[in-house]
């Protein structure tokens, strides 16, 4: 596995990528290096460009403008036949008029491989994906999590120089999706493959990634690790996007000789080096920062209005004001208190991220 | 309750009215019915419907108070004459038919006679009466070409078929009727001794002219349409359709020489109920105004040849009866072709695919 | 209550749920009568001798003693063939253009594709006539603007044949092969070039691999309907072209000899079968009946699989050069040029019959000469016109009702039924569609004269929807199979019981479905020739009757105003069934 920011030179890099049908613009124009090997996840609602970004890598899309390089060549108008990418689709689209065995061989077979070959290399995938004795099947006869794992051998198979993968989790079960990331995280190991993967289950992202590219409204929201995003979120819509996050607003003010966050709650300290620009901001502090600590330095009143208990953890959920609600995540072993219980809740001030 | 009993009311009410309505019109259909009598005529619907509503049914219906309704029939009627007779569903009381139809439809028995004979209309063409069928009117397969298409003008079968002196596009039915008489009159065959057709002579010389037909024709109006658009600038068929493309201003030119006529006539579905008022209106058209009036409309020749008394002499020269045309022609035997057709057509087909 | 429920477990069992299969009861019984059971007698007319009784074969032996009748079967065939051919090579194409549209454009190019559906044979068939002929318009056109000097030969010949009979049927092949198109996922074609694919490989091994069904069943439609030509080839043919329905009907009309024509028409009726029994073996024809095709196994498929890799090389090569020489642009433009030529070549006849039908001539002269209304005069005077006009939209549309009946309700029976005969029934259901229209006319002439059928309405309207039950019946099949059973189900856990299920849940859901089935029968009807030839006994005339008795005696500009009248009808009946369609 290549560490993020390491020397490798890039598979893939994608400059000033921008696509309008019209009046409406699909994809603000955007700027995104893919080392080799790295595992770069395509986070967002729907309708934020993620899936036009993929499929302009992979050239199912005509580009309005910018450049497409994969391994240090220019592939802006190269054919989608002749990128050499593999791309799993969100439904498959395994050939119905195919055996498994075929749907594997087929990229083999448009690159012209010996028989004897492609007969070696689709028993491999198969086995890779643990189906061989399913390899006469057609894939009606398959069941979802069958027919992924087939989409996932047709695309390993034949090597390709980068995969991409349109939510290919989306249509199975939850427990089946978990299997299945596990499935995916032990093929990129194995292969060692550079893989693009859209989605927009965050959970799924941040258990699936090496990077997770976030974003929103055609253009990118940040990237960075996971850690980097879930702990340092650079605006409020990715602080929300991933993770639980209590959000507090406000406008800046001076108070005691620095910078303060008025929000209707009271007024809070800022986080060490935050950097106070315009007139307000947010700070956001996710549930595992706060604590019910009567002396903490920030703190707000709270009721306290659902209890979830969740094994390992306690979840509460607090009104604060007249209706913001507000997460905390209590470890086990801590008192719980009663619901109606007012109780006020507290955060050290480095805990926090400030955000625009 | 009050609902049901209201609605009985109301249907008595409307019952009653009903009742009071059919006693008022009763009498009356009865009455016309017992003066007059409805039939149905088939004719060959088209141009033909006005023109013997002009001639036959208008005149008939004045004359004696019976009614005419008159509708098209098939091109050939035989099938619903069959179906006719033998579920006794008379849907016509009187047909046109060509004397093949007769023949085949007198064979079946399926022809109730028209209770008349030669000796009570003598001036009628011999041919016109047999007991079960007067004939109307004499069309005539004729050849016809367009003026403004051929240099040399064609005025016989052996001008048709001679493609080096008479260069042009050509017609033929596809049909061995009229066709094989064609090939032989063209061959040198007398008009008089053209039946028994000579049949393998008919297919040599047909061998000859076959690559230099451009169009097999199969409707009479489609040689029309064929004359009247220059599709082809000679082609033989029946003189009304060409004379119709004339009339539309079509340079054309009919040869009468060696012509081949027939007749439609009145025939009757055996056993019909109204077969007395049927027998009456045939009788009626054999009358010689009423035959005139019907060649003011369209170019078929009087059978009741005391018509041409009354017809202008410009327009009997377009008429296949008129003494001027007659002597040119013959009349194509139907009894052989009743003989014959099946194996004759047969071997027609056959050669045309070949 | 305790009487009711005794009584209700007294019952028997078929009585108390009935099975769905009653629901097909009433058309199985309809065709039964009026289709099975009068092409059996004809066929069985074939081997009685004419004097009535006993058993001869004399028929089939006049039939094996020249070899005039095989050969015009064998023209027959092979000008069907050819048309189904054609009429895939040409309709392919366009309906691969019209699946890949937006729905809304589709729908609007459908009305453009429908066009000559919706006109009678009779008139397309004349309008070629005047397009085709030596002094038509294309010769007109090309001898006046000096690109040739001599009249091209476009009819009277094989050529002027398939231009009539593919222009007829290419609008039912691109019908047939739309829905299978529209349902081929888009996203397996761009599966296949990002796995490397090229994009005429991709095409030809998976989007017209998965399009084959469609294909094969819009094949197997056109033959067959092709097979009933006469018109056409009578029209538009030379001397060659002769089909064994003339010479049907030639026996049957003319020389009344119809223990000959039954035997021709089983001659007709048994390699016509023979026909679908090889094509099935071949393709399969599962399509039709509305199952799903099942890819079969073993050399059949690989042959097949292999014959699509060498076309889909071939095509790359072809698609490489074109590339070359009319570049990347233009060979993008290929496609909606050829779909609009096609379109073109579909409208072109009937939007030339629009202006003779003002014309001044006496005849059929393009252009005309001048201009008036007598043609319109003629045809609004002449109450043989406008009875037969309306008879024509009465008799449609009641048979339109009854066959959306009867093909609804068998169709609501298969669907619901899991019965093994299911496919059985089917197929009855459709052979009105494979048996020649000839052979059930003339069988049906048969029955109806001994009814005291023929020359009623009554007639038309049971030979009509004889006809008609098959199309309306793959109409409503198609949709229901897109339909939720499990609707039904939920009405009936709500309390609704089967009646009312059916009135307020099922037909208000497949309504769309409905509609087209009724605009099917109903064209179905209004353009019948050959039943109304047969059953009409020239006083019930119908529109397409009339015409056909116009254009063999007089064939004048009548029958282009008649065709102008029944244009705009149509078009405006289409318009409203298609806004009707958008607002539901």
């Amino acid at each position: 596995m290549t560490v993020p920011g390491s020397k490798a030179p890039p598979k893939l890099v994608v400059e000033g990528l921008c696509k309008r049908y019209g009046a409406t613009t699909a994809l603000e124009p955007t700027q995104l290096s893919v080392p080799e090997g790295e595992f770069l996840t395509l986070l967002g609602p729907s309708g934020s460009g993620k899936t036009t970004l993929l499929q302009l890598v992979c050239g199912l899309v005509e580009l309005s403008e910018g450049r497409v390089i994969i391994d240090g060549r220019d592939q802006s108008d190269t054919p989608v036949h002749q990128r050499d990418i593999g791309l799993v689709f969100q439904h498959y689209a395994l050939f119905p008029h195919l055996t498994v065995a075929e749907n594997i061989a087929f990229p083999l077979k448009m690159r012209g491989r010996s028989s004897a070959e492609i007969g070696k290399r689709v028993a491999d995938a198969l086995g890779m994906v643990h189906l061989g004795h399913l390899a006469e099947r057609f894939p009606r006869e398959l069941s979802g999590g069958q027919q992924q794992r087939v989409a996932l051998a047709r695309c390993f198979v034949y090597q390709p120089s980068i995969i991409l993968m349109d939510e290919p989790l989306g249509a199975l079960d939850k427990k089946l999706r978990e299997h299945m990331q596990i499935e995916i995280k032990r093929l990129h190991r194995e292969s060692g493959a550079t893989i693009i993967y859209v989605t927009h289950d965050q959970e799924e992202a941040l258990a699936l990634s090496d990077r997770i590219c976030l974003m929103n409204h055609a253009r990118i929201e940040q990237l960075g690790t996971p850690q980097e995003i879930y702990e340092r979120p650079r605006t409020a819509f990715a602080a929300d996007f991933i993770g639980i996050s209590n959000i507090l607003r406000g406008t800046f003010v001076a108070a005691d000789g620095e910078r303060r966050l008025e929000t209707s709650y009271g007024r809070f300290s800022l986080p060490a080096g935050a950097v106070a620009s315009g007139e307000g901001g947010a700070l956001v502090v996710r549930p595992e920062s706060l604590r019910i600590d009567a002396g903490a330095q920030n703190r707000v009143e709270g009721r306290v209005k659902e209890i979830v208990y969740a094994g390992s953890e306690t979840r509460l959920i607090a009104t604060i004001g007249d209706s913001e609600l507000m997460t905390l995540r209590l470890p086990a072993g801590e008192v719980v208190p009663t619901l109606g219980e007012t109780i006020a809740i507290g955060w050290d001030r480095d805990k926090a991220v400030l955000v625009p | 309750m009050d609902r049901i009993s209201d609605l009985s009311r109301r249907n008595l009410l409307k019952l009653s009215g009903g009742a009071a309505a059919m006693g008022l019109f009763a009498p009356a259909i009865t009455g016309r019915a017992l003066a007059a009598t409805q039939i149905t005529v088939a004719d060959p619907g088209g141009p033909f419907g006005p023109a013997f509503r002009k001639a036959f049914y208008d005149p008939f219906e004045k004359a004696t108070g019976n009614k005419v309704v008159n509708v098209a029939r098939e091109a050939e009627p035989t099938a619903q004459f069959k179906a006719m007779v033998e579920t006794k569903s008379y849907t016509w009381d009187v047909c046109t038919l060509t004397l093949s139809a007769r023949d085949i439809l007198a064979a079946q028995n399926l022809l109730d006679p028209i209770g008349f004979a030669h000796a009570d209309v003598p001036q009628l063409m011999p041919e016109a009466i047999s007991p079960h069928y007067m004939g109307t009117d004499v069309y005539s397969t004729v050849l016809a070409y367009r003026t403004d298409r051929v240099k040399a003008a064609p005025t016989s079968w052996a001008d048709f078929f001679n493609v080096e002196k008479f260069p042009g596009r050509r017609a033929l039915r596809k049909n061995a009727i009229d066709t094989l008489e064609q090939a032989l009159l063209a061959d040198g065959v007398p008009l008089d001794k053209l039946y028994p057709l000579d049949v393998e002579r008919a297919f040599k010389v047909l061998d000859k002219i076959k690559p230099h037909i451009a169009v097999w024709w199969t409707g009479g109006a489609q040689s029309t349409q064929l004359l009247q658009s220059g599709e082809v600038d000679m082609i033989p068929g029946w003189n009304a359709r060409f004379q119709a493309a004339i009339d539309g201003g079509t340079p054309a030119k009919i040869v009468w020489n060696q012509g081949l006529y027939s007749i439609e006539g009145w025939g009757m579905p055996k056993g019909g109920p109204r077969a007395d008022v049927a027998r009456q209106f045939i009788r009626f058209c054999s009358d010689p105004k009423a035959q005139a009036a019907f060649t003011e409309i369209l170019a078929y020749g009087p059978t009741n040849l005391d018509a041409y008394k009354t017809i202008p002499a410009e327009r009997a020269k377009s008429l296949p009866t008129s003494p001027e045309n007659l002597k040119q022609m013959a009349i194509a035997n139907e009894a052989w072709w009743s003989a014959n057709r099946a194996a004759v057509s047969e071997r027609f087909n056959s050669w045309l695919l070949s | 209550m305790s009487a009711v429920a005794t009584r209700s477990r007294a019952m028997p069992s078929w009585l108390r749920r009935p099975s769905p299969l009653w629901l097909a009861v009433p058309g199985f019984v309809f065709l039964a009568v009026f289709f099975a059971y009068p092409v059996a007698q004809l066929l069985s007319l074939s081997i009685s001798p004419p004097e009535g009784g006993g058993f001869s074969l004399a028929a089939f032996q006049r039939i094996a003693n020249t070899d005039v009748y095989l050969r015009v079967l064998g023209i027959t065939f092979k000008i069907a063939g050819n048309t189904a051919l054609w009429s895939l090579l040409i309709g392919y194409p366009l309906a691969y253009w019209l699946a890949r549209m937006p729905e809304i454009f589709r729908g609007r190019m459908m009305l453009f594709v429908m066009v000559p559906f919706w006109t009678s044979y009779l008139v397309k068939t004349f309008a070629w006539m005047i397009v085709l002929g030596r002094s038509g318009v294309i010769n007109n056109l090309m001898t006046g603007s000096g690109l040739g000097t001599q009249p091209l030969d476009l009819l009277h010949n094989e050529f002027g044949v398939m231009v009539g009979m593919v222009h007829a049927m290419v609008p039912l092949a691109v019908m047939t092969m739309l829905p299978v198109m529209i349902g081929i996922d888009r996203r397996l074609v761009q599966a296949a070039q990002t796995l490397g694919a090229s994009p005429s490989r991709a095409f030809w091994q998976v989007y017209f691999k998965l399009s084959l069904p469609g294909v094969t069943a819009a094949g197997l439609l056109v033959f067959i309907s092709s097979l009933g030509f006469f018109i056409v080839p009578a029209f538009l043919g030379g001397r060659r072209e002769t089909m064994l329905a003339q010479l049907i009907i030639t026996q049957v009309q003319e020389l009344l000899n119809w223990p000959f024509a039954g035997a021709l028409a089983a001659m007709m009726l048994a390699s016509a079968l023979i026909a679908c029994w090889i094509y099935d073996r071949l393709f399969g024809i599962s399509t039709i009946s509305g199952g799903s095709a099942q890819e079969g196994k073993g050399r059949i498929r690989d042959i097949g699989l292999g014959v699509l890799q060498l076309l889909a090389t071939a095509s790359s090569h072809l698609a490489d050069l074109s590339r070359r020489v009319i570049g990347k642009r233009g060979n993008r433009l290929v496609l909606p040029v050829f779909a609009w030529l096609v379109i073109g070549f579909l409208v072109l006849p009937t939007l030339l019959v629009i202006p003779l039908g003002f014309t001044s001539s006496q005849f059929l002269e393009f252009p005309p000469p001048g201009y008036s209304l007598q043609w319109f005069e003629t045809y609004f005077s002449s109450p043989l016109w406008i009875s037969a006009t309306i008879r024509s939209f009465a008799v449609a549309a009641a048979t339109a009702f009854l066959a959306t009946c009867i093909g609804g309700f068998a169709a609501l029976a298969l669907a619901h039924s899991r019965t093994r005969w299911g496919g059985l029934i089917f197929a009855f259901f459709l052979a009105p569609m494979i048996v020649p229209r000839i052979v059930i006319a003339v069988g049906m002439f048969y029955l109806f004269a001994r009814l005291g059928l023929v020359a009623t309405d009554l007639g038309l309207v049971i030979g009509h929807t004889v006809l008609a039950i098959p199309f309306a019946m793959v109409t409503v099949s198609a949709i229901l199979k897109t339909y939720d059973m499990r609707l039904d189900q939920a009405a009936a856990t709500l309390g609704a019981n089967r009646v009312r299920t059916l009135a307020y849940v099922t037909i208000p859901l497949v309504k769309g479905g409905l509609v087209a089935a009724f605009l099917f029968a109903f064209i179905t009807s209004f353009d019948e020739l050959t039943i109304a030839i047969f059953v009409s006994g020239g006083i019930k005339t119908t529109l397409p009757k009339q015409m056909w008795d116009d254009m063999i005696l007089q064939l004048n500009p009548t029958l282009a105003a008649v065709s102008v009248v029944v244009f705009v009808i149509v078009t405006s009946l289409l318009l409203l069934a298609e806004r009707f369609r958008r607002a539901s």
